[in-house]
């Protein structure tokens, strides 16, 4: 005889005690899968949620983007682009050029739009790439090419992206144009440019919309009413007209773990500076508290169902009294009866967990496709993954069904342990 | 002398005693009062012995059963079976004794209903923690010596109450005891079952030279089967001081 067949030999046993009542603890065990469920789901969906905000954050590069803004008497230069692109971990820094109510036409049709500058050579056009849908990036030294979003395309009469590609549009940009000293200039321009590549801005890209176009720094810097702000800011400076500069210049940083050391170093030159890692902070802050909350709602379902454990064995004890008795009287001990009915509550638990798992899952993935057919019918083309269910919330959840199982089901075993088999025999 | 009528029958000369009781007293408290269940009990019973204890209802019998397999434990006095002071034993310890040296037949059979004949064989030896072979082996072995092997495939259900009786002995010696504690064996069963079932006790006292004590209130039948009777009033053994007349009525 060898302690652990023994100790086999009474799991086999409990689990043969489950069987015999197969409703009531099927039952038992749904409450507990949906609990379960219940919990996955709801941590799955916050996780999910901040995914989605993170990734797109990522995939933006948006927190390895700094802009910078002048300084008490230090305004942005080339000088001051060329000392920051100089920096270490610096993928890019060019100047910002926004150019709003801007005319794109084409073949008698015209489009109002918002051009915005991006250099055409170096780092900074990383995850533009992945946007692309048609064509390529500017070409090293373009000054005649741009980047159209998808919707400004087909508004263009290209039904195709591809259709796009090599095709010519016509820019028309008015404003006011800095001259020398402290006078501007009115002007209207044309330039024509052909399209090199077509890009779909994500649904949670703020900046890039799609009446987007994108143009090389030097193009934009030459179109009447891109530099209006900056030369605006010049006037307003204590330097005077002589300072000069840009009014905004974004730096990126090869990676976000390095926006915090390059901020430190503009932000020592005298540059007014400001990122995204803070409110990414924010937002991590925010989803923490929200899957906290989720998982707290979940746990009281849990608990719940624990409760419903605790009920179901305590009528099971009473119910088996007699065989408690027996099993006494040919040599169980009273840890051999706790065994058994922490062993069903265990299995209980164990059932109950993997159903919740799987009930969670499939819940899960009925809310996904529905909630993407919506963002269909809505004209949101890109599919959003609604829960995100990493390993360590699926162990979890199971181990916490689990563990709440046995606690539920400690007070009917130690109930079970404690009978006094003489009075057990005798309750038949 | 008192003494000599609760001796083992052999001897009263012979071999040495399986269980030695002395001064055994069982109480039990009833709402503010305390019932004596058993009061200075002496007695010996001798390895290979029948003792057959014999009574009206609550005088006794059941609680000196229950004391002499390990379920319960002395409120005074000693009872040693196997040189173990049962009282001095932890209730693991006890479990275990009840597990290895003794079998229990009761009157109501207490078989497991879900379970076959010969599950509830086994149900002893899985406690053991028996290899599935061998406790097959011996189940359907005991169920054999015991004429019942037919029925190894049936549920308490569907056997007769003899059956089922003839199945509880095979539950209480499969793991071969030292000592079989039979209260009231034949107390739900018809005068021939009730014989078979006894005849069956004696044999495996003959062949397996195991221990029985029981419980019964059949004087006729106990008197049969067994090598001493004694005869317990009011928690007291007749015959001892103190206890009034009678005592070994063989």
């Amino acid at each position: 005889m060898s302690g652990l067949s023994r100790q086999w030999d009474l799991v086999k046993l409990a689990v043969e005690g489950a069987r015999r009542t197969p409703l009531r603890l099927g039952l038992t065990a749904a409450g507990v899968a949906i609990a379960t469920g219940a919990l996955v789901s709801m941590v799955g969906f916050a996780l999910g949620l901040q995914r989605e905000g993170e990734e797109s954050f990522r995939r933006m590069e948006i927190l390895q983007r700094i802009q910078v803004h002048p300084g008490q008497g230090r305004p942005l230069t080339d000088e001051a682009i060329a000392r920051f692109a100089r920096l270490p971990h610096v993928a890019a820094a060019y100047p910002h050029f926004r150019l709003a109510d801007i005319e794109i036409g084409r073949d008698g049709r015209t489009e109002r739009g918002l051009a915005m500058g991006l250099p055409s050579e170096g780092g900074g056009l990383g995850y533009l790439q992945g946007l692309l849908v048609a064509g390529r990036l500017f070409e090293r030294g373009a000054t005649r090419e741009a980047l159209i979003a998808g919707a400004l395309a087909r508004s263009l009469g290209f039904p195709r992206a591809q259709d796009a590609i090599g095709g010519a549009v016509v820019l028309r940009a008015r404003g006011l144009r800095p001259e020398e000293a402290e006078t501007f200039r009115y002007e209207e321009r044309e330039v024509t440019v052909t399209v090199a590549g077509v890009f779909e801005p994500p649904a949670q890209a703020f900046h890039l919309g799609g009446d987007v176009v994108l143009l090389p720094i030097e193009l934009i810097a030459d179109l009447p009413g891109s530099r209006h702000r900056g030369a605006l800011d010049r006037l307003r400076s204590p330097e005077g007209p002589g300072g000069g500069g840009y009014s905004q210049v974004i730096v990126v940083a090869e990676r976000p773990g390095q926006v915090p050391a390059l901020e430190r170093a503009i932000r020592a030159e005298g540059y007014a500076t400001t990122t995204l890692i803070g409110r990414s902070e924010e937002m991590k802050r925010f989803f923490l508290v929200l899957e906290v909350l989720l998982a707290a709602v979940g746990s009281v379902a849990l608990v719940v169902a624990g409760l419903g454990i605790l009920n179901t064995l305590i009528v099971a004890v009473l119910e088996r009294t007699t065989e408690i008795g027996v099993y006494k009287a040919i040599g169980a001990s009273d840890g051999d009866i706790r065994m058994l009915f922490l062993v069903e509550s265990l299995l209980v638990g164990l059932a109950g967990g993997t159903g919740g798992l799987a009930l969670g899952r499939a819940v899960s993935w009925l809310l996904g496709v529905f909630v993407n057919a919506y963002a269909g019918a809505q004209g949101i083309g890109t599919r959003v993954a609604v829960f995100h269910f990493p390993g360590w919330v699926l162990g979890g959840a199971l181990l916490f069904a689990i563990v709440v199982s046995v606690l539920g089901g400690l007070y009917p075993a130690a109930r079970a342990a404690k009978i006094d088999p003489i009075l057990a025999l005798r309750s038949n | 002398m008192p003494t000599d009528l609760t001796a083992p029958a052999g001897a009263r000369g012979a071999p040495a005693p399986l269980a030695v009781v002395r001064g055994l007293a069982r109480s039990y408290a009833v709402g503010s009062s305390r019932v004596r269940a058993l009061d200075r009990v002496d007695l010996d019973i001798g390895e290979g012995e029948v003792v057959c204890f014999t009574g009206r209802s609550g005088s006794g019998k059941s609680t000196l059963l229950h004391l002499l397999g390990g379920l319960d434990t002395p409120s005074e006095g000693t009872v040693h079976v196997g040189g173990r002071d049962l009282g001095a034993l932890s209730p693991q310890e006890r479990a275990l004794y009840r597990r290895v040296e003794v079998g229990f037949v009761f009157q109501d059979f207490h078989l497991i209903p879900s379970m076959t004949a010969e599950q509830n064989v086994t149900l002893a030896l899985r406690i053991q923690g028996v290899e599935p072979h061998r406790r097959r082996e011996l189940a359907r072995a005991a169920l054999d010596r015991l004429g019942i092997l037919p029925r190894a495939g049936h549920r308490p259900g569907q056997l007769s109450g003899g059956e089922q009786q003839r199945v509880s002995v095979a539950r209480a010696i499969v793991h071969r005891p030292r000592l079989l504690l039979a209260d009231e064996p034949t107390g739900n069963l018809d005068r021939a079952n009730a014989e078979a079932v006894l005849s069956l006790l004696r044999e495996i006292n003959r062949d397996l030279g195991t221990t029985i004590a029981l419980a019964s209130h059949d004087e006729d039948s106990a008197q049969r089967l067994s090598s001493r009777v004694l005869r317990l009033r009011d928690g007291r053994l007749e015959g001892a001081p103190g206890a009034g007349e009678g005592g070994d009525v063989r």
